[in-house]
C-alpha cells in the first residue's frame, strides 16, 4: 500500500529551478509524485495543512563540525544532526578536527556508523589532508575515498607546504574528490581577532597586526599549477557546489 | 664456362642418389652417421640426403642444421654483420661420423668455420664432406668426400643453386658477372 | 644496424626485429654445452657502470664473454672516479685502450650522448638516469614475442612509478614502434604530465585496466618516493597499485606478468604471485643475455669505424 502525503499550500521555493509559489506537492513513497497550484493537488493520503509554510529543497551544510569523537562536551553526531535537522539541513559534510583526526578510514567509519544510528541528516564525514592535520605527511586517501568521503582539509589549519599540497592535489585526481584548503597563513593572522579596518585600528584587538582578508591568493596559485585538481578555498560560509550531495535518506521538513 | 644452367632438377635428383649410395659404401652403412647441413641450404639437402639413405638402407639416420655465421673469418669486415640462421642439432655427435653436407664449395672457408663449430657441439670419430657443387678455388687445404658436380668457374662468375624448399624450384646455375 | 644504441626512438620496427630475430640464435647458443662462439673473437667490451646493478652488469658481462670478447668491469665503486676523476677523462682512457664497445650506466640522463663525443667505438645505453634503458625493453620485447608470436595488436599495461622509471619510457616507445598498444597505470603523483607525447594512454584505476591487458608490466617502487610524499602510505600504494592474486584473476586467462626486477615483493607484486607461471621473470632473465649478445653482434659484427 503506497504511502501518499499531500501537502497542501505551501510556498514551494526551489532555487535552482527558480520556482517561489504557492503549491501542493504530493508525495508517495518518499518521491514527488505532482506539484500543482495551491488547491488543485488531488487525490488521498495523509494531508499536511501548508499555510503558508516554506517547503524547500534540503539545504546544504558544506562546513560543520561536528566534535565527535573527542569533544563530546560540546557537540556530537546526533546533537548536531538534529541541529541541522531542525533548521532544513538534510545533509552536512563533517570536519576532520576531531580527536583523534580523521585521518584514517576508522575514525570515518566511526563517524558513518555514529551518523547512521542518529538517523536525522545526511552526514558526510570530511577526510584529513594530511596525517594529525600537521600539513606533513599525506592520509591515506585513497581508502577513504572508498568509504564514501568526497571532500579532503585540514579545516582549522592550512597546509603550510605547498608541496605538500601540490601532492595533495595531484594525488587526489585519481578519486574524484575536493581539496578544501583552509586559506590562512598563520605568519600572518597569529594572535588577531578581526580584519584590518578603522575599528580595529583605533580599538587595536589584539596586540599584534590585525588579520588580513582571506589568504586565498597562494593557493589560487596552486589551483592554476594543478588545474583538473578540484580546490576549493573554505573559511567559515563555503560557496561550493551543491550537486554532489544525493543523500539516500534525505528527508523533507516542513 | 659461361654463363647456363649446370644442372636441372633430375640432374640434381641423380647426384643425390649417388651421393647418399657413396656415403653408404664409404661407411659401410649408415650406423654410426650422422648428417650436419650447413644453413643455408646445405641442410635442406642433408634431409634429402636423410630421404634416400633411409630409401635404400631402411634405416633412418639422424640429421641437423648448422648456422656458422658466428664462426666465419670475415666478422667485422663486411659493411652489415652477416644474417643468421637456425642451428638444431639435437643429437650427441661424440664418437659419430659426421658428413657436413653444402650446397657448393668454393674457397672452402665455410667448411672451416663448420669444422670450429662442430668442435664446440662434440668430439666426432670422424668428419666427412659432400657438396652438391664443387667449382673450384680453395683457399684452404679443404676437400669434398662426396661431390655431385665439379664445375671449373672464374672467380668473378657467380654460381647459385635453387632447391624447392628455399627458391620454389631446382636448379643449379652460373651467373655472369654483372 | 646503428653505430650507438641510445635510445629506442633510434630504432625502427626493422632494426627491432632484426634485433630480436637475432636473439634466437643466440638463445639457442645458449643451450649447447659449450656457450661460446668466436664472433667477436679480440675484441673488447668494456662495462662502464656508474650505478650499481648486479643483474645488468652480469647479463652484459656473460653477453660478450660468449661471443668471445674480452671484458674489462669497471663500477664506480673504489676506482678512479671515487678519486674524482670525471666521465670525460675515464673516456679518453678507454678510448686510449682502444675499446670497440662500451656499454654505459650512469645516473644522469644523457650521460651515453656525451661518451659518443670522446670514444670512437659503439656506446651502448645500460640506463641513463630517468631517460632510457633500451636493452632492457628490447629484451621486454622478446619475452612478450616469444610468447604471443608478435608484438602488433597487443595490450600491455604498465604499472607504478612510470614517472621515475626509465625502463616504462623505452619500453613504451619500443611497444609503439612495434604497433603495440600501451597503457600507463598509477597514482597521478607518478604519471609524467608528458605521457600522451610518448604514444601511450594513461589510467589511474588498475582494476579497469587488468581485464584488457595482454601483459602485466610491474614497475618497481622505491619506498623513498613515500617519504617525499608521492603517495602517502607504501600500504595504501599496495592497495590501489599492487598486483595481489585477486588482480591477477581479472586477467584474460592468457595474460602475462612480467617484471625487471629487483621485486618488492608484497609491494608492487604479491610474494604468491610472484610465483605464479603467468611470471615470466626468470625467463626475462635468461632472454637478456640473448639479446644483448644479439646486439653487440649486430653493432661490432659489421665494418668497424664507418
Amino acid at each position: 500500500m503506497p504511502e501518499r502525503t499531500i501537502f497542501r499550500g505551501v510556498r514551494l521555493v526551489d532555487p535552482a529551478a527558480g520556482r517561489d509559489e504557492h503549491a501542493d506537492v504530493v508525495v508517495v513513497d518518499g518521491v514527488i509524485e505532482s506539484v500543482d497550484p495551491a488547491g488543485k493537488g488531488s487525490g488521498t493520503g495523509e494531508i499536511v495543512e501548508g499555510d503558508g509554510l516554506v517547503l524547500a529543497p534540503g539545504f546544504v551544510d558544506l562546513h560543520c563540525h561536528l566534535r565527535e569523537p573527542g569533544w563530546e562536551d560540546r557537540e556530537t553526531v546526533e546533537t548536531g544532526s538534529r541541529a541541522a535537522a531542525a533548521g532544513g539541513f538534510t545533509a552536512v559534510a563533517a570536519m576532520a578536527n576531531t580527536d583523534p583526526v580523521a585521518d584514517n578510514a576508522a575514525v570515518i567509519q566511526e563517524v558513518l556508523t555514529l551518523a547512521e544510528k542518529a538517523g536525522l541528516c545526511d552526514v558526510s564525514p570530511v577526510g584529513a589532508i594530511t596525517i594529525g592535520l600537521a600539513g606533513e605527511v599525506l592520509t591515506e586517501m585513497g581508502e577513504m575515498a572508498s568509504l564514501g568521503v568526497r571532500m579532503f582539509s585540514d579545516d582549522g589549519h592550512c597546509v603550510p607546504r605547498s608541496r605538500v599540497l601540490r601532492m595533495a592535489l595531484e594525488y587526489a585526481r585519481a578519486f574524484d574528490v575536493i581539496i578544501a584548503e583552509h586559506c590562512e597563513d598563520t605568519s600572518l593572522s597569529e594572535g588577531t581577532h578581526v580584519h584590518e579596518g578603522p575599528t580595529s585600528e583605533a580599538r587595536r584587538l589584539g596586540d599584534t597586526p590585525p588579520r588580513p582578508r582571506r589568504s586565498s591568493s597562494r593557493a589560487t596559485s596552486l589551483w592554476r599549477a594543478s588545474p583538473e585538481a578540484a580546490c576549493t578555498c573554505a573559511t567559515s560560509r563555503p560557496r561550493g557546489p551543491l550537486s554532489w550531495f544525493a543523500g539516500p535518506r534525505a528527508r523533507a521538513c516542513g | 664456362m659461361s654463363g647456363g644452367r649446370l644442372l636441372d632438377e633430375a640432374e640434381i635428383r641423380r647426384a643425390v642418389t649417388r651421393i647418399a649410395h657413396e656415403i653408404l659404401e664409404g661407411n659401410r652403412g649408415a650406423e654410426s652417421v650422422v648428417l650436419v647441413g650447413i644453413a643455408n641450404r646445405g641442410d635442406d639437402l642433408a634431409r634429402r640426403l636423410a630421404v634416400e639413405i633411409e630409401r635404400i638402407e631402411g634405416t633412418g639416420v639422424p640429421v641437423g642444421a648448422l648456422d656458422i655465421t658466428f664462426y666465419r673469418d670475415d666478422i667485422g669486415l663486411r659493411s652489415e654483420a652477416p644474417e643468421v640462421h637456425e642451428t638444431r642439432i639435437d643429437f650427441d655427435i661424440t664418437g659419430r661420423t659426421v658428413v657436413l653436407v653444402d650446397d657448393v664449395l668454393y674457397t672452402g672457408r665455410t667448411i672451416r668455420a663448420a669444422l670450429d663449430a662442430l668442435v664446440d657441439f662434440g668430439r666426432p670419430t670422424a668428419v666427412q664432406l659432400a657438396v652438391l657443387v664443387d667449382r673450384g678455388h680453395r683457399e684452404l687445404p679443404i676437400r669434398a668426400d662426396y661431390v655431385g658436380k665439379n664445375v671449373p668457374t672464374r672467380h668473378d662468375e657467380v654460381v647459385r643453386v635453387a632447391l624447392t624448399e628455399v627458391d620454389g624450384e631446382d636448379a643449379v646455375v652460373v651467373e655472369e658477372p654483372a | 644496424m646503428n653505430k650507438h644504441l641510445l635510445s629506442m626512438r633510434d630504432l625502427t620496427s626493422e632494426d627491432v626485429t632484426r634485433i630480436l630475430d637475432t636473439a634466437d640464435s643466440f638463445r639457442e647458443v645458449g643451450t649447447r654445452v659449450v656457450k661460446k662462439v668466436p664472433a667477436l673473437r679480440g675484441r673488447a667490451v668494456v662495462n662502464l657502470f656508474y650505478e650499481d646493478s648486479t643483474r645488468t652488469r652480469i647479463s652484459f658481462e656473460l653477453a660478450a664473454k660468449r661471443l668471445s670478447a674480452d671484458v674489462i668491469n669497471f663500477t664506480a665503486a673504489g676506482s678512479s672516479v671515487a678519486k674524482g676523476e670525471s666521465l670525460k677523462d675515464t673516456a679518453l682512457t678507454l678510448q686510449a685502450m682502444g675499446a670497440d664497445a662500451i656499454v654505459i650506466r650512469h645516473a644522469s640522463s644523457g650521460a651515453p650522448y656525451a661518451l659518443t663525443q670522446w670514444v670512437s667505438g659503439s656506446v651502448l645505453n645500460a640506463g641513463d638516469g630517468t631517460h632510457e634503458h633500451p636493452t632492457q625493453a628490447l629484451l621486454d620485447l622478446y619475452t612478450i614475442r616469444e610468447r604471443f608470436g608478435r608484438l602488433e595488436g597487443l595490450r600491455v599495461a604498465i604499472v607504478g612509478d612510470v614517472l621515475h622509471s626509465r625502463v616504462a619510457r623505452s619500453l613504451t616507445v619500443g611497444l609503439a614502434t612495434m604497433g603495440a598498444q600501451t597503457t600507463l597505470v598509477g597514482p597521478p603523483t607518478l604519471l609524467p604530465p608528458s605521457a600522451p607525447t610518448w604514444g601511450a594512454e594513461t589510467s589511474y584505476a588498475l582494476d579497469e585496466v587488468l581485464p584488457k591487458a595482454d601483459v602485466c608490466y610491474m614497475l618497481r617502487v622505491q619506498t623513498e618516493r613515500q617519504r617525499l610524499q608521492f603517495f602517502p602510505t607504501v600500504r595504501e600504494y599496495a592497495r590501489l597499485y599492487g598486483l595481489s592474486r585477486e588482480r591477477v584473476a581479472q586477467l584474460p586467462e592468457n595474460a602475462m606478468i612480467m617484471h625487471p626486477g629487483p621485486m618488492n615483493r608484497g609491494i608492487e607484486i604479491a610474494s604468491d604471485v610472484a610465483d605464479l607461471p603467468q611470471a615470466v621473470i626468470e625467463a626475462q632473465v635468461t632472454n637478456g643475455i640473448a639479446v644483448r649478445m644479439s646486439l653487440l653482434y649486430l653493432m661490432l659484427g659489421g665494418e668497424g669505424d664507418a
